[in-house]
């Protein structure tokens, strides 16, 4: 099967293996730096990330929609990705140790290409909603952070 | 530098390939073609090669 790769995401930030909500009483278990990928293997795009020697290949999401753009937070604990599974893109996190998602944006227009702001507080992306592609910004709640 | 007036192709060995996209960690650049992940090795690009999907390794 012919493979599609898209939209690289890296993280430099090591894999913390624990699920305190007190990050920084973790230990790191690992100190290889891993990288997402948006893959269409089946019939849409999905979100796989994996170490960067290419061991320990996982698939982050899992929905007929296509997940795309994934981007790491500045403490490597959540990604931020687009998905369409409404039927347009908008903007959602996921906390990469439970693998839960929260929808950041909610618009009839596309939202993509988000990036997080270096605090990890703020999420930059692209937006067509005044009708042109524009740059908006929206606030990470405390629970998506 | 010269203001973008002068630029170098860095894709030898990776010309029949689609680039979506180009990212680093470090000194290593990788790319995201539509035939995998690669990346540049001592100035030579390598298919990045990936576990099964599920698979674990320490």
């Amino acid at each position: 099967m012919k493979r599609k790769f898209a939209y690289i995401a890296l993280g430099t930030t090591t894999i913390l293996m624990c699920f305190l909500l007190a990050a920084d009483l973790c230990t790191q278990a690992s100190d290889v730096p891993y990288i997402a990928f948006s893959s269409k293997r089946n019939e849409n795009y999905d979100i796989y990330m994996m170490d960067i020697n290419g061991k320990n290949l996982q698939q982050l999401t899992d929905h007929f929609a296509d997940e795309t753009y994934p981007t790491f937070s500045p403490d490597g604990q959540r990604m931020a990705y687009v998905s369409s599974w409404d039927g347009n893109e908008d903007i959602y996190v996921m906390n990469l140790n439970t693998k839960v998602s929260e929808r950041l944006t909610n618009h009839l227009a596309r939202d993509n290409n988000p990036a997080w702001s270096p605090d990890g507080r703020w999420i930059a992306f692209v937006s067509e909603r005044a009708g042109t592609l524009d740059i908006y910004k929206i606030q990470v709640s405390f629970s998506a952070r | 530098m010269n203001a973008g007036a002068q630029w170098d192709p860095f894709n030898e060995g990776l010309t029949i390939k689609r680039i979506y996209t180009v990212a680093t960690i470090g000194n290593t650049v990788f790319v995201g073609t539509n035939e995998g992940l690669y990346r540049l090795n001592a100035g030579v690009w390598e298919r990045v090669q990936e576990d099964a999907l599920g698979s674990t390794n320490p």
